[in-house]
């Protein structure tokens, strides 16, 4: 039975990735995908070539090739990603982590109301944060730009790892609002009630943006090896 | 199971009267995989890739409730259209 030499595995690569396919764990099923279809046609017609084999495989992918099942492909993996974000976040919910997420809350309700007439300090403490994360960011994408150039291949999950961690910045600049909406002056005026569920919304939203910045691209490597049985192949 | 040996499965079983589109396989692949239904391993074959999946003991179960389903709807169908299979 005729089967595809390297050089035509790799044609096939550059193929996948002309029709805007980018990340290497599409590509390797897109590519095994064609292959073995271009070998089924060449046991009924072993006059066809390489390239016209190749073009029949692809027309059964429809008119929009493989845009379709990049897009759902992202969806699905959007999905599983969330779930890890929602169980890192669950994992805070237990114990022994939630005694520090209890105390830090209670620190910031603390915090909160000691300064509920500083907006200096206020914005200080958010601006903090802030420079912090964009630290962290910095130092996880030289880290995701090197992986990249050291063999060339993206895998869709460590695209969603590293970007989706950038949306963290718009939960950090959440509490800037709530202190738009209430105002210096009504401020101060809040009940300790009021002050608690602050303090609690401003803390799993930061306790989000760690999990999104930080945690989970520390960790990015051994999700990628979890999602991905090729990675260790390839 | 992989991609196309699935295709390949449902035309043969069949006798070509269900034609499974590869537009079409992939992206439930991978969604049952994103919900934790199907596993999947992955193999060199013949000098490249091959992602082999294989059904959960969570997707066997979903499997069976939905088999379920599909059938109480048909059953459903059948009272309401009475339809006369033979003459």
């Amino acid at each position: 039975m005729a089967q595809l030499n390297q050089d035509q595995i790799e044609s096939l690569y550059r193929f996948t990735r002309q029709h805007f396919v980018v990340h290497y764990d599409l590509q390797t099923e897109l590519v095994d995908h064609m292959a073995s279809g271009i070998e089924r046609l060449w046991e009924k017609n072993d006059q066809l070539t390489f390239e016209q084999a190749r073009d029949r495989e692809f027309k059964k992918f429809g008119v929009f090739g493989f845009m379709d099942v990049v897009e759902k492909r992202q969806k699905a993996m959007n999905k599983r990603y969330s779930r890890l974000v929602w169980k890192h976040f669950i994992e805070y919910m237990k114990l022994p982590k939630v005694a520090g997420f209890i105390l830090i809350t209670f620190l910031t309700f603390l915090t909160l109301k000691l300064t509920s007439y500083s907006e200096a300090f206020f914005l200080g403490t958010i601006f903090t944060v802030l420079a912090v994360y964009i630290f962290c960011l910095y130092k996880a994408r030289r880290k995701v730009k090197k992986v990249k150039t050291d063999d060339g291949k993206q895998w869709m999950l460590q695209d969603i790892i590293y970007n989706q961690g950038n949306m963290g910045g718009a939960i950090a600049l959440l509490p800037l609002h709530f202190y738009n909406i209430l105002g210096l002056n009504n401020f101060h005026q809040l009940s300790d009630f009021w002050f608690a569920i602050l303090s609690l919304v401003i803390c799993g939203l930061f306790l989000f943006m760690y999990i999104m910045s930080v945690e989970i691209p520390k960790r990015a490597e051994e999700y990628l090896k979890d999602t991905y049985p090729e990675y260790k192949l390839s | 199971m992989y991609g196309y040996e699935i295709t390949q499965k449902v035309k043969a079983e069949t006798n070509g009267n269900l034609i499974l589109k590869e537009g079409a396989l992939y992206p439930v692949l991978h969604k049952l995989e994103a919900q934790g239904w199907l596993t999947v391993e992955a193999e060199r074959v013949d000098g490249r890739l091959r992602k082999y999946y294989k059904i959960t003991e969570a997707g066997d179960k979903e499997r069976v409730n939905l088999l379920q389903s599909l059938q109480e709807y048909l059953k459903t169908m059948e009272q309401l259209f009475q339809p006369k299979w033979s003459y």
